[in-house]
């Protein structure tokens, strides 16, 4: 069998993904070309003690209202395509990964940088219900507000949302 | 209290699987097993139910890979030999069984079932599923729909030009195949995150399925909770799967196919048997596999060696019980949700793979049968279809669902682990490639565009849910990991010679007539990134 790397479709550029997984996790996986590397280096004064790390952030809003960029984790990255999983921190924010140069100084190069994502949410939005008028066409639903209203307001009590009988026959075992 | 509407959701599906450079070919037995023994049964089934005037409906997804190779005629003669084969093998364990009281019955009722197919798919369906179907759906006793593309996980593609191109080839080619256009569509895996409407909407789609954690953590809070459908910012209606509902079909340890009366799936003749006897019904290496003559029940928890004979009168009879209790199961749940649905009635949704009825579950068949005929005796449910709700229920609550997928925690953790990870850095880089040449040959035509229609079809094929799904559970690792190597190797060549306007005609030519997938491909699609 082939290994990964003998399978790679050349993109030719650095770049870096995050899927989410769960809510708990995303696979972080990185592209670095040796011309991205190269220009990277050629930005440090010392490259040789420049190391090639990976980064995850969040980005918050603090107490002022200002939006703060805060790391998850880093982790040194060996080859110049690879890829692991890492946790998310926060289910409600945007995380995105970064990979880039380290130096000696404790300054991050950027090389690439992924889309932002959040993790799939666990609990609802807090959006307030609206309703709208639904027609099936041919081209689709066709939608229009209506200022229908559920009737006593309120939502299924978790536990009306199961069936509370017995789920199954018992089995024959004879 | 408003009658309850039951919608049964069977997808159908397969990889598409179709190897015209060999005379036998292992995975291509997935498609023959799942057509005699899922498939045909069901459109015997339908069939029956009309016979006997029983009403209700159901909803079937078939997919483009499926649907297609429904519709191949290399593969239909192929089938044809593969009854063939079953029948003469039956006659063959007649022989074998002879003086047998236990197995010789067995071996009788299995050359009359392989008769029975054969003679219904060649004399009564004259080897064309397809046009069943559709007089199915044009009768009304199924609402067929179709499936994205070549199934795959929608929202780990990289692009939106690679999102619109899966959704609108399945689109197209079920339109071209049917006669008319799908309102609903099954994401694969039932995998979706926000934003993954636009494309569903772009071309036409009313309705899909999604996990019921998707409507609970919607971007508003269900006021019906799972039982009516969430319409979502571009206008697409998405019902929730029942889990309880589910679990009692689909669960191995608590659901009903593993009834100790049932038959045994993984106890089968092709490995049972002498490899001298066996050997012409089997893969000619002498490679055993499913030849689809069970002989066993599951017995209970003990040995393969140790489960007891088959006994069809008494699985048959257990799966009407079994069906008679599923829809009074529903009656009940219909009757404790009402109260918290006021006005409306309520949509329970219970999506299955198809193949779990016949192929995984023998009896399966059986046990659909006796929901409609259940349901016809209980004035609390109906057998219906998302499209009946939809046109009965006029008004429901706009939010959009959340991220999530049907399968272990409801998340990607099937499709995205330590085992498969790796696929989707080339996956994104291919679709990404196709993108590009998609943008710079827009003007493509003749040889050129051919070219690019076949790097778009490779890519679709490579797309599909089916490989991370294989190497995951470690089942025909190998088989998948050379699909995804041989795709993405004729994108790489494909491209190169596109790129390098030196085009190989009779290259181009081999591919289409092995991957002849989407014959009218919209390969621009990729270029439309809005």
């Amino acid at each position: 069998m082939a290994s990964p790397s003998d399978l790679l479709v050349a993109s030719n550029r650095d770049q870096i993904t995050m899927l989410p997984r769960d809510p708990k996790h995303a696979y972080v996986f990185w592209e670095v070309t040796s011309a991205g590397l190269a220009d990277a280096q050629n930005r440090v004064s010392n490259s040789s003690e420049a190391r090639l790390l990976c980064r995850v952030l969040r980005r918050v809003i603090d107490d002022q209202g200002q939006s703060v960029d805060l790391e998850v984790v880093r982790f040194e990255v060996g080859d110049s395509f690879d890829g692991r999983f890492v946790d998310f921190s926060d289910e409600n924010v945007d995380h995105w990964a970064e990979v880039g140069l380290l130096t000696a100084e404790q300054e991050f190069l950027s090389i690439a940088r992924s889309e932002p994502i959040t993790a799939p949410r666990t609990v609802a939005g807090l959006d307030a219900p609206h309703f709208v008028a639904v027609e099936l066409t041919g081209d689709g639903l066709v939608t229009a507000d209506t200022d229908h209203r559920h009737p006593k307001g309120g939502y299924f009590p978790a536990r009306q949302r199961s069936y509370s009988g017995s789920t199954s026959l018992p089995r024959r075992n004879d | 209290m408003a009658q309850a509407h039951l919608s049964i959701v069977l997808h159908a599906h397969l990889p598409y699987v179709r190897h015209p450079e060999h005379v036998y070919h292992l995975e291509e037995n997935w498609f023959y097993e799942a057509m005699h023994e899922t498939y045909l049964p069901l459109l015997q089934m339908l069939r029956r139910l009309d016979a006997q005037s029983v009403p209700g409906r159901l909803t079937l997804s078939v997919s483009a890979p499926l649907f297609s190779m429904m519709n191949d005629a290399m593969l239909t003669e192929r089938f044809n030999v593969h009854l063939d084969r079953l029948i003469v093998l039956a006659k063959s364990e007649i022989v074998r069984t002879q003086g047998d009281d236990v197995y010789l019955p067995l071996a009788h009722f299995y050359l009359e079932r392989f008769e029975t197919m054969k003679r219904f798919y060649v004399d009564e369906l004259g080897c064309d599923v397809i046009s069943e179907l559709r007089r199915q759906h044009a009768a009304g006793r199924i609402e067929l729909i179709t499936c994205v593309g070549t199934h795959p996980i929608l929202p780990f593609l990289a692009t939106s030009g690679g999102r619109r191109a899966q959704v609108k080839a399945a689109c197209d080619l079920f339109e071209q195949t049917f006669g008319f256009r799908s309102k609903g569509i099954w994401l694969a895996e039932c995998a979706f995150s926000p934003g993954m409407d636009r494309f569903l909407a772009e071309e036409g789609i009313s309705f899909t399925f999604v996990e019921e954690n998707a409507i609970e953590n919607a971007d508003s809070k269900p006021v019906y909770g799972n039982f009516a459908p969430l319409i979502s910012e571009h206008d697409v209606a998405f019902f929730g799967r029942d889990q309880i509902a589910s679990a009692q079909v689909w669960s191995a340890s608590e659901g009903y196919p593993g009834d100790f009366d049932y038959r045994e799936f993984y106890r089968d003749i092709g490995f049972d048997l002498e490899l001298d006897y066996i050997l012409p019904f089997i893969h000619p290496d002498g490679i055993r596999h499913n030849t689809g003559l069970k002989y066993h029940r599951i017995t209970g928890e003990v040995a393969l060696g140790d489960k007891q004979p088959y006994n069809s009168e008494l699985a048959y009879q257990r799966a009407w019980d079994h069906a008679a209790h599923f829809i009074d199961a529903r009656a009940a749940q219909a009757g404790e949700l009402a109260n918290y649905m006021e006005e409306r009635p309520v949509h329970m949704t219970c999506p299955y793979d198809s193949e779990l009825f016949g192929h995984w579950w023998f009896e399966g068949p059986i046990f659909l049968e006796g929901l409609f005929h259940r349901a016809a005796e209980n004035a609390a449910v109906v057998m219906s279809t998302p499209v009946d709700y939809l046109e009965q229920v006029t008004v429901h609550q706009k939010t959009t669902p959340a991220t999530s997928t049907w399968g272990e925690a409801s998340y990607f953790n099937v499709w995205l682990d330590e085992s498969n990870a790796w696929i989707y850095r080339h996956m994104r880089n291919a679709e990404t490639l196709m993108t590009e040449l998609a943008d710079e040959f827009k003007d493509a035509e003749g040889l050129e565009e051919r070219a690019l229609r076949q790097t778009g079809r490779e890519l679709l094929l490579a797309q599909s849910s089916d490989w991370p799904f294989i190497i995951k559970t470690g089942t025909t690792v190998a088989y998948a990991v050379q699909r995804i190597e041989e795709h993405i190797e004729n994108i790489k060549t494909l491209a190169g010679q596109i790129r390098g306007h030196a085009i190989d005609e009779a290259f181009i030519a081999k591919l289409e007539a092995k991957n002849n997938i989407f014959p009218q491909l919209d390969w621009q699609s990729w270029a439309d990134n809005s």
